[in-house]
């Protein structure tokens, strides 16, 4: 059962959607942080197959749009990562208005899961996180999308024999969204590398081993926390549009479903 | 909202702050695999911009999409899809939104739009994006002339000797670019359409109904078949020039209007045709 409402009160008006944890075992809370722009609306079939599955195996989930995103109220280019993790805030304040005595997690994807992970070291009661191939460095995913849009642009212009000039673009576009100064700068400031997020359990869900540093895993643990580090080759399903994005990632959900049921501590 | 025989459709129903009495309420399609906010959210903006302009606007997940339940029968999707679409509208009717309607869509939405235009008379206007579209020969000329002229063609041609030896055989197909240089706007898989003479007549009907129709065609989304604003009327001859049919070509925009510019074109050309023609 899934309930779907407004919550943040008139200024905010965030979309929620609510998995209702079906049988009798007592899994918590789990808040999904979605990634942002065009990942997040690509991202959008599998998480909420994730919210389905996580729900069956007795855990409540909330879904929700930050503000100016997916229904949520609000226009795109008003967010940055302050809002953004307001909204976050504002998330989980209804899930303990709604479920005052469940135990706590975090979940994100992509840049949801770096906000996820900035509002765990905020919010004490967040016991667990799962971060789904976060954005350790915020300044490298802006150069990456931008690179990526820039790309897709040439590549478009020489398909279609138009000249550059003719794809009009306002030159703080990524794929489809407008990226204003005040969200880039806040973007490019993040580094979870350091972050501290001691005593907090984490599971760490990559597609690729980290590199001889021992990436974010080796730091948060290093500072502290039961960190769990997989690596799953699955697609990017925050990518993909039209192909079966579930059973892509089918692997990574069995792992998260399975962590959160036992795994974690 | 959720709405349907077994409230299993999910739908935001985004209303007017002054209400105008016998406005239609228009109903924004799923576009392919994506959720209800639509490609770049351009969904959400629409519905916002359309309701300003005093239209409500359901934008619903079709069953098995979005929040929407997944279908327990076995019925085919685009038996499905009007089924849906026509409960969207009794859903709305009934809540005393609207009695008449206005489906968009992009894609499989606009074929839907279509669909449903042609099966419901409350249906009072469609808006077709990137809908059906049939290669005419003035499809085929004005591409052969493309690639004739194009200097990048006859490089790649040029590079490939067994190409040049077949090209007067295989004509555009030799020259066109290699898999990996396709469309990065648009489809990368061959759309199914209805017959070309199944779709004319559709249409006729419609428009026979006094249904305002606009079809929107991209030329990245629709390289493949459409590359020319005459080429409505190469295909359809008998409509060209009805008053009721208008349409649009726009050359620049991909299939799911990437670059912000083109969707402020695309929601004001739509804008436009509202105040014109509802």
């Amino acid at each position: 059962m899934q309930d779907a409402f407004y919550f943040g009160g008139a200024s905010r008006s965030l979309f929620g959607v609510l998995h209702e944890p079906l049988g009798a075992a007592d899994g918590g809370v789990v808040v999904v942080c979605a990634p942002l722009w065009r990942e997040g609306i690509r991202a959008h079939r599998v998480l909420r197959q994730l919210g389905v599955r996580l729900a069956k195996l007795g855990h409540a989930v909330l879904r929700f749009d930050y503000s100016g995103a997916g229904d949520s109220a609000g226009e795109s280019e008003h967010g940055n990562v302050d809002v953004w993790l307001e909204d976050v805030a504002l998330a989980l304040d209804e899930v303990r208005r709604r479920k005052p005595e469940a135990r706590m997690t975090l979940l994100g994807l992509r840049f949801g899961a770096t906000l996820a992970a900035l509002a765990a070291a905020r919010q004490d009661d967040v016991e667990r996180l799962v971060l789904w191939e976060p954005v350790v460095n915020g300044a490298h995913y802006l150069d990456a999308g931008a690179a990526e849009h820039r790309t897709w642009r040439e590549r478009y212009a020489v398909w279609r024999r138009l000249r550059l000039a003719e794809l009009c673009d306002s030159g703080d576009e990524i794929l489809g969204f407008q990226v204003t100064e005040a969200m880039r700068r806040s973007i490019a400031a993040v580094d979870l590398s350091q972050l501290s997020l001691a005593s907090r359990s984490l599971l760490i869900v990559e597609r690729s081993a980290p590199d001889a540093t021992g990436g974010l895993a080796f730091t948060l643990a290093s500072r502290g926390a039961r960190v769990d580090h997989q690596v799953k080759a699955e697609a990017e399903v925050w990518k993909q549009q039209e192909d079966d994005s579930v059973a892509g990632a089918r692997e990574t959900l069995q792992l998260v479903a399975g962590w959160l049921a036992g795994g974690a501590s | 909202m959720w709405f349907g025989a077994t409230k299993s459709l999910s739908g935001i129903l985004t209303e007017p702050e002054r209400p105008q009495t016998d406005r239609p309420a228009v109903l924004l399609l799923n576009a392919g695999l994506l959720h209800r906010v639509g490609p770049n959210r351009l969904h959400v903006v629409l519905a916002r911009r359309l309701a300003e302009a005093g239209l409500p606007v359901l934008r619903f997940d079709y069953s098995g999409l979005g929040e929407s339940d997944v279908r327990r029968d076995e019925v085919p999707i685009e038996q499905s899809a009007v089924a849906e679409g026509l409960e969207a509208m009794e859903f709305l009717e009934t809540s005393g939104v609207a009695e008449r309607f206005v489906p968009m869509g992009i894609c499989s939405g606009a074929e839907n739009a279509q669909r449903l235009a042609h099966e419901d008379e409350r249906v009072v206007g469609a808006v077709l994006i990137d809908g059906y579209a049939y290669r005419t020969g003035g499809y085929h000329l004005r591409e052969y002339a493309r690639h004739v002229l194009s200097p990048r063609s006859w490089r790649r041609l040029l590079s490939r000797p067994l190409a040049l030896r077949s090209v007067l055989g295989q004509g555009r197909a030799a020259m066109a670019p290699a898999p990996a240089e396709r469309n990065p706007g648009g489809l990368d898989y061959e759309r199914p359409f209805p017959p070309r003479e199944t779709c004319l007549k559709e249409m006729t009907q419609i428009l026979a109904r006094d249904v305002e129709l606009f079809l929107i065609f991209t030329g990245g989304g629709m390289a493949e078949y459409y590359n020319h604003p005459r080429q409505l009327a190469e295909m359809f001859p008998s409509l060209a020039g009805h008053p009721r049919l208008r349409h649009e070509f726009m050359k620049r925009a991909d299939h799911t209007f990437t670059l912000r510019s083109h969707q402020e074109e695309v929601m004001a050309s739509i804008g436009a045709w509202v105040d014109a023609a509802l």
